[in-house]
């Protein structure tokens, strides 16, 4: 019994190291209905069949034959690509068999041919070099694949592990009784720590990149931010020039006494300022300025943006951070309204201040259902990098001051409302 | 539903367009059978107080020769307290002065036909609501109550006490689950099980507390708080 189960675990190694050898050499097709893990799957039963053969040739051939054909099926390459690889997986697996042994019989002085606990340590030893053989494969020879992402400080803290592992096998197999278990505690209690080191290590790049996307969108934002003042401050350079111009003109008229001219000239003018009040005024200047940025990026993409909003000047937040819960928004009602019909692209804004309460949400049509991973939001952006980052940016801003955020979605509709005590 | 409906813009071309979108947004909700007037200035719309009293909505040009819109809004809110104004404008002109009259809508003439739509479908909705009236038989008789004219339910000892505008009572027997399915059209919220509120005249929702924009207050229970402020939000969130 004991030597079914290890043997099945053996195989099943063997199995996943074989999918990492393919993946490294060879493109997967594409397989419908989890067809990759039904062929996984029959190659484990194969080689567990293969390992009852005592015949070593008829095993090799049985093996060789089996990946080749599992091989064929689930990945792209030709006749003899598809099987040279195979029986380079299996050279390579017979590699590490024999370095194993040779290393324990040879260098360590260890008999191989020992009781079955004492021959699965060493059949352990000899798939863990084996994995490690393919790990190193992958990470050098595959341009596509995770590991090739991996930078070499991470790669060594990663390859510690099997090496320890080899390395505490072994010396459970030099040492006798009480000293075998006093090494594979002190191993697991080092393997620990490492692992820790490893995690914290994880954990504080993610921060720094998340904080480096972050910091992107700030930039972003306070850019065009910037952009629209800037527009802003040359349209008014324009009118003062205008204005100054026109002035010279009523002196004219009125230096060669064409009173009635002037004063004709006069109501035009009234007339075509009355026009030219293009603004929004809520008597916050950030608001505004964000507000007739956003009016008019809606208008290139074709959404109404309808607008409730009203006297904001006792808005007590960070321009900054106004800048940003207003920017995604907007930004994420524009975006989710671009796939939408023409008719029914339509995103609410509305930013009220209610009895000391400072209420901003938007509210927007949806098609289909809303996506949602682990419990959160994701967006259908292209750029995957972005992914929720908007979303998580008002999340971090709206907890800053304390505030609530409230996000409804039904078969047609999604509403985000963000509620900051002022 | 039939809606008496003004329009007021100085250019003939402008008056015809907006006159046709409003009804056929109208028809498109089953709406037909509404009065539309269109009115050429100002000094025009404001010479029949009376009849500007009747008006539910005021489609209005906010640049005008002679008085602006603005200036005309004022008026015709000082006769007509309850009247929807949407301002139509050649330009994104968002003044701080528009709050003052409540404006309703600001929709711009060189994407008539898609602001108006919306406007008109939002201004639908709100007088759908407006409009519509309850029947009721009271202990004190029967009464009729227009949805906005009812603040909240209360549910006492089997009874139900409908509590309406200044401060007035009317009570009838029943249940408040009933009554909760056929008001749930007209956005009213459950924040107890013995309280059904009136989402429009919700003024905050703090600590627990709801206030009314009666001044009166309301407990809600801790495991309703977040649902309650979840549904007022949402609610919110869909403009009016």
């Amino acid at each position: 019994m004991i030597y079914i189960i290890r043997t099945l675990a053996l195989t099943l190694v063997e199995v996943l190291c074989c999918r990492i050898f393919f993946d490294t050499f060879l493109k997967r097709r594409t397989l419908e209905h989890h067809m990759d893990k039904v062929v996984l799957l029959g190659l484990w039963g194969m080689m567990f069949g293969a390992a009852c053969i005592t015949g070593m040739v008829w095993r090799v051939l049985v093996v060789v034959l089996g990946t080749f054909i599992c091989t064929r099926i689930l990945y792209n390459g030709s006749f003899i690509h598809v099987f040279f690889i195979s029986i380079a997986e299996y050279t390579l697996n017979l590699m590490a068999d024999s370095i194993v042994v040779f290393l324990l019989q040879f260098i360590l002085q260890v008999d191989v041919k020992r009781s079955l606990p004492e021959n699965t340590l060493i059949m352990i030893m000899c798939k863990l070099l084996f994995l490690l053989c393919v790990l190193a494969c992958s990470r050098y020879f595959h341009h596509i694949g995770n590991l090739s992402y991996i930078p070499d400080k991470d790669w060594c803290w990663l390859m510690v592990f099997p090496i320890l592992t080899l390395a505490l096998i072994a010396g459970m197999l030099i040492s006798q009784g009480m000293m075998a278990l006093m090494l594979s505690a002190f191993g697991l209690l080092l393997a620990n720590f490492l692992f820790f080191y490893l995690v914290q290590d994880i954990i504080k790049r993610e921060m720094n990149i998340r904080e480096q996307q972050l910091g992107e969108i700030q930039a972003r934002n306070q850019m065009q931010l910037y952009q629209s003042m800037e527009a802003n401050y040359e349209e008014q350079q324009k009118k003062i020039h205008d204005v100054r111009n026109q002035m010279e003109c009523v002196r004219g008229l009125l230096e060669d006494k064409q009173d009635s001219k002037a004063l004709e000239y006069i109501n035009h003018l009234y007339g075509t300022w009355e026009k030219e009040g293009a603004f929004i005024n809520t008597n916050h200047a950030i608001v505004n300025s964000i507000l007739r940025q956003k009016l008019i990026y809606a208008e290139q993409k074709r959404v109404q943006l309808v607008l409730e909003v009203q006297d904001l000047s006792a808005v007590r937040m960070e321009d900054e951070d106004l800048v940003i819960i207003l920017a995604n928004l907007i930004d994420n009602g524009i975006e989710a309204c671009e796939r939408l019909k023409q008719k029914q692209r339509v995103l609410k804004l509305r930013i009220c201040l209610v009895k000391n309460e400072l209420q901003i949400s938007t509210q927007n049509a949806i098609e289909g259902q809303v996506q949602k991973e682990r419990g959160i939001i994701v967006t259908s952006k292209r750029e995957k990098r972005k992914h929720g980052i908007g979303l998580k940016n008002i999340h971090r801003i709206v907890e800053k001051y304390n505030g609530e955020d409230f996000i409804q979605y039904g078969t047609d509709y999604f509403t985000h409302t963000i509620v900051i005590e002022q | 539903m039939r809606l008496t409906i003004a329009v007021c813009d100085d250019e003939g071309y402008f008056r015809q367009q907006i006159t046709q979108t409003i009804q056929d947004e109208l028809a498109l909700r089953g709406c037909i059978d509404n009065t539309i007037n269109t009115f050429s200035n100002g000094q025009e719309l404001l010479q029949n107080p009376k009849q500007l009293k009747e008006y539910d909505v005021l489609f209005l040009d906010i640049s005008m020769p002679g008085e602006n819109g603005m200036q005309i809004a004022e008026k015709v809110k000082q006769l007509n307290e309850k009247i929807i104004l949407v301002f139509i404008t050649s330009y994104i002109d968002f003044a701080v002065e528009g709050y003052r009259v409540n404006a309703f809508r600001y929709v711009l003439k060189n994407s008539l036909n898609t602001g108006l739509s919306e406007a008109v479908g939002a201004v639908f909705q709100q007088l759908r609501i407006r409009k519509k009236e309850l029947i009721y038989e009271c202990l004190e008789g029967t009464c009729a109550i227009e949805v906005p004219e009812l603040y909240y339910v209360e549910s006492r000892r089997h009874k139900l006490r409908l509590n309406i505008k200044n401060n007035a009572v009317y009570t009838m027997y029943g249940k408040l689950d009933d009554l909760e399915e056929q008001l749930n059209a007209y956005n009213f919220i459950r924040i107890h099980k013995s309280f059904l509120v009136n989402y429009q005249h919700i003024r905050s929702i703090k600590n627990y507390i709801l206030t009314l924009d009666n001044g009166v207050e309301l407990m809600i229970p801790r495991e309703r708080y977040r649902q309650v402020k979840e549904q007022y939000y949402e609610l919110r969130g869909g403009l009016q």
